[in-house]
């Protein structure tokens, strides 16, 4: 039985899975839809795709907060430090077991769009079908550069040189003039 | 009605009768075994003279009156679970969304759908983990009926329990628990009979149609943890107690771990699981043959443990749980020997590719091998060693043993091209080569180990990359599996890091097992004045995010920071596996007491018990609470006044599972490592609610707010800083002094600065300090500036804070001198 790339390895988690997005175009378009009510959770594996890759990774991910209006939710120290030495103040230190519990129980008083990128897969996964089930108005996108099925939208499993163009390319269209 | 049915009748019928009065609910105690000596009886029913019946045994009594609650049926405590629960709600992360546990489904649980049976996604959540924790309990359970069983029948039932001379209370579990006060082997029978009852009767709650509620669920994990920790306790005093296993020394003597460290030019015998018993017949069948220091000896998970404790000098630990294909596939050992748990399950077709052997000794796991239990072990030597037999199950220790021995003796010298047989840097990189960067390897790996990368790195020449995951591996294969080059990746990553594992050597000291009772007298007060910032216990499996020292690390910075560190099982060989500057260990850099500053090894999976142990003794021993069958006063007492917290930072197991239920019921909370999150749910505190933060004071009987404190039960954190975060911040309690507060607010803030800057401050510190006293003088001015700019105000401080509104009429009663 063949099986979509993006679900290589992964376990289907159930009938409510994410759409793929395979064009970064619609990407963009679901950001700006959301354009002042949405939040990034950067996780800690956010660093470690730098080192791997050599890309500034953390300060692309400050200019979508920015082309955005969105804060950035993290608890990185080094995410941490790289925010500070950009001079990027929207951010917050939230652990993110703590900031899911504040979505779940309805603690911002408005429904964001949550941005999930930087997480260890399976604490991410977990973390998505918690809100996924009980706070399902709450929107949801993967931008990892692995598949996150309990997103509500997510991009596929792509090598890590490929996700990055994609970033940089997402990060464009963003700043285009509309 | 004969004599001797009425005489039964009678005294089952008191003795019920008394017991089910006090509590009001049908409790579980087993009244039925007891003796009955009559020198002369004029009845007139007849006459009797020396009737002697004995019908099982009655516990001796002992000078503490009956607590409330002895041996605790499922609804016995559910009362104090859901004070618990309702304060520490669980937040799901359902890792399933399906139901498929009966022919009614498979039933859809998304978003508010509810299975064929009614069932909801939180309650088949919660359905799961009592299931999970009914298994880690059986296993305990399994465990100790065992080695109870097996060494009654081999030293006879009236081995005394002895865990040395400065351990007055010896079981607390126990005493807690059942209120049984236990003086031989003989007196454990009672309560094990108990505890397996118990786990019958919750796990039948998972039956479909059974419970239908999360939070009696929850209740139900509570209870399963709690006769986990009896089962623990049970166990491990067992062989404490007959195999003169260290006895609360703290200066229990340090020992071999590390693959570097076995001698692989002897015969090698490793030994894998939880289970002393064949490792001790090995070793005692060696000294009976003059020829131990012929043999390398060496075990992997608390096997290796116990076999240390065991034998305190020649055995070698070679590493925790997750080792086993390491080891192995350096084609090390000669003989595998299995016993039970957490042992990879496909074990045989790995030793079967390095030409050893492999003993399977519980029925437990048999492993498919034929049984040679009754067969003539020389006959069963020659069956191994000309591979007719790729391995053979021996159901009793000593002829194990000898098999063992002998098979290693003869097949040694044969296989010594096998030792270090690992892969050459050639050969490394031709595989490499085959590789498409499909990344399937990486997307079926726990941990998302950047394989592909490694490999291109490889493919052109430099293996480094790949040497480089080893230290995070945990050796599961599932690279392997799913690689469509049929690569063995694993492989590759272990040859690359040959001689990485070749240095690993440490020192590990062995398992204490009980801490004393003078220990606890010595800190008590400081732990619950809060002067001493708390007690730290590293416990649990090997899964950890980011390798082993992640472990050494934390007790290290906390040791260094005069918490009380404890640890137990694979977490306390992973503090070995570090060392400082001169190139000594944790163990050899701290002391081995129960005291501020001390790394305290306790001993394998089961030594968890003495973990719990110390904490119940500081409510009995230092705060002179009733222990006897009064369970929930004294949560209630480690809740609000014990800063303890456990760490299970690789918890992996069913087991661990239960562990932490346990420690949840007696009021500690638990941090668990990323991978934790698998656990299903986390029970988590809402500091935003004031309503849940309230408490009473015991001595004047108003409800008063308590703060968030512990704030959470259950969590898992993402990252090691977030858990050395998270570490002081659920020891603070609400009866912390105003100093035991700035204390262990210090430590909160400056890790907090540590990791994220010093120009920042944790942003709920406000909900910590209740006067100005608790600010710490350190922060002074920053924490004043900051109070300022949240409207701080001042909060109600208690030193008798309670959550029971009953223990307020105990608390008049004690001071009043009257008799509970």
């Amino acid at each position: 039985m063949a099986l979509d790339y993006w679900l290589r390895g992964d376990i289907p988690p159930g009938p409510l899975k994410a759409i793929i997005l395979t064009d970064i175009k619609k990407v963009a378009e679901i950001l700006k839809r959301y354009k002042n009510s949405s939040l990034i959770l950067l996780g800690s594996q956010i660093t470690k795709f730098e080192e791997i890759i050599g890309e500034k990774v953390v300060e692309k991910f400050t200019e979508i907060a920015n082309a955005i209006n969105s804060d950035i939710i993290t608890s990185d120290s080094r995410t941490i430090k790289i925010l500070d030495s950009l001079g990027f103040r929207r951010y917050k230190i939230i652990f993110p077991l703590e900031m899911v519990q504040k979505l779940l129980r309805n603690s911002l008083r408005y429904e964001p769009l949550v941005i999930l990128a930087g997480f260890r897969y399976a604490y991410g996964w977990l973390l998505l079908n918690s809100l996924k089930h009980y706070r399902p108005s709450i929107r949801t996108l993967s931008l990892d550069p692995y598949a996150q099925p309990n997103a509500t939208w997510t991009l596929p499993s792509l090598p890590l040189q490929i996700w990055i163009k994609n970033i940089s390319r997402l990060i464009e269209i963003l700043k285009a003039p509309s | 009605m004969t004599i001797y049915s009425k005489l039964c009748f009678i005294t089952k019928t008191y003795i019920s009768s008394t017991i089910l009065r006090r509590q009001g609910t049908p409790l579980s105690i087993p009244y039925r075994n007891f003796r009955l000596k009559v020198d002369e009886l004029r009845s007139t029913f007849g006459e009797v003279k020396g009737l002697d019946i004995s019908v099982g045994y009655i516990v001796e009594e002992w000078e503490e009156p009956p607590g409330p609650t002895p041996f605790p049926s499922i609804a016995t405590l559910r009362a104090w679970d859901h004070i618990l629960l309702n304060r520490y709600k669980p937040l799901y992360l359902p890792y399933c969304d399906l139901c498929c546990l009966c022919t009614y489904g498979r039933c859809d649980l998304s978003r508010g759908k509810r299975g064929s049976c009614g069932i909801s996604l939180s309650e088949q959540q919660s359905r799961l983990v009592t299931l999970v924790c009914a298994i880690g309990a059986s296993t305990h359970a399994g465990h100790a009926r065992e080695l109870l069983e097996k060494l009654k029948a081999k030293l006879g039932e009236d081995i005394p329990i002895d865990l040395g001379g400065e351990v007055y209370v010896e079981m607390p579990i126990t005493r807690l628990v059942t209120g049984v006060k236990p003086r031989t082997l003989r007196d454990l029978e009672i309560v094990l009979d108990y505890v397996e009852r118990q786990i019958v009767q919750t796990l039948a709650s998972v039956h479909t149609g059974q419970e239908g509620s999360w939070i009696d669920y929850e209740s139900k994990v509570l209870h399963l943890g709690m006769l986990d920790h009896v089962a623990m306790e049970i166990a491990d005093v067992v062989q404490i107690v007959s195999l003169s296993m260290p006895k609360a020394d703290p200066e229990a003597p340090l020992v071999h771990l590390g693959i570097g460290a076995i001698d692989v030019t002897k015969p090698v015998i490793l030994i894998i699981g939880h289970n002393v018993l064949p490792s001790a017949a090995i070793v005692d069948y060696l000294e009976e043959l003059g020829i131990r220091d012929k043999v390398e000896v060496c075990g992997l998970c608390c096997t290796a443990h116990d076999i240390t404790r065991y034998e305190k000098k020649r055995a070698k630990i070679v590493g925790p749980i997750s080792w086993q294909l390491r080891f192995i596939r350096t084609g090390i050992p000669d003989v595998v020997v299995i016993d039970e748990q957490c042992i990879y399950t496909n074990l045989l077709e790995e030793i079967k590719k390095i030409n050893a052997i492999l003993i399977a000794t519980t029925d437990k796991a048999m492993r498919g091998l034929p049984d040679r239990t009754y067969a003539d072990p020389d006959a069963v030597v020659e069956e191994l060693v000309n591979g007719k037999i790729p391995g053979a199950v021996i159901l009793d220790e000593e002829r194990a043993a000898e098999v063992a021995v002998k098979t290693a003796l003869k097949i040694a010298s044969t296989r010594m091209k096998y030792k270090w047989s690992l892969l050459s840097k050639d050969q490394i990189i031709e595989y490499a080569k085959k590789c498409s960067s499909c990344r399937n390897c990486e997307r079926n790996c726990p941990q998302n180990l950047p394989i592909s990368t490694a490999m291109t790195i490889a493919m052109k020449g430099d293996i480094s990359a790949l040497a480089m995951l080893y230290e995070k591996c945990f050796t599961c294969r599932r690279c392997e599996y799913d690689c469509p080059r049929d690569i063995p990746i694993l492989s590759l990553i272990l040859a690359s890091a040959k001689e990485t594992m070749g240095k690993e050597t440490y020192k590990c000291r062995v398992g204490r097992g009980a801490i004393q009772d003078t220990e606890i007298r010595a800190v008590g007060r400081d732990i619950v004045l809060g002067t001493i910032p708390g007690v730290v216990a590293f416990v649990g499996c090997a899964n950890w995010p980011d390798g082993a020292q992640d472990v050494a690390k934390m007790a290290r910075e906390f040791a260094s920071r005069r918490y009380i560190v404890v640890a137990s099982g694979c977490s306390a060989m992973a503090i070995a596996m570090y060392k400082n500057e001169e190139g000594r260990t944790p163990y050899e850099e701290f002391s081995g007491a129960f005291e501020a500053g001390g790394i305290v090894n306790v001993g394998s999976c089961v030594a968890n018990s003495h973990i719990a142990g110390a904490v119940i003794k500081i409510a009995n021993i230092f705060a002179k609470l009733p222990l006897r069958a009064n369970y929930a006063e004294i949560a209630d007492y480690i809740l609000n006044r014990v800063g303890a917290v456990g760490v299970a930072w690789g918890a992996m197991s069913q087991k661990a599972a239960a562990i932490a239920a346990g420690f949840w019921r007696l009021g500690v909370p638990v941090i668990v490592g990323p991978h934790g999150l698998k656990y299903r749910r986390m029970l988590l505190g809402d500091k935003d609610k004031d309503e849940n933060w309230l408490v009473y004071d015991a001595m004047t009987g108003e409800r008063i707010y308590g703060g968030p404190a512990p704030e959470h039960l259950f969590y898992a954190a993402e990252t090691l800083e977030e858990a050395m975060i998270m570490i002081p911040k659920l020891c603070i309690r609400p009866a912390d002094t105003p100093q035991g507060r700035a204390i262990k607010l210090t430590n909160y803030i400056s890790l907090y600065k540590m990791f994220y800057g010093s120009d920042k401050l944790p942003p709920d510190i406000h909900f910590f300090i209740r006067t100005e006293a608790d600010i710490p003088i350190t922060y002074k001015d920053e924490v004043i500036t900051y109070l300022k700019e949240v409207e701080w105000k001042e909060k109600p401080v208690t030193s008798n804070p309670t959550l029971l509104k009953e223990i307020i009429e105990k608390y008049r009663m004690r001071r009043k001198g009257i008799k509970i």
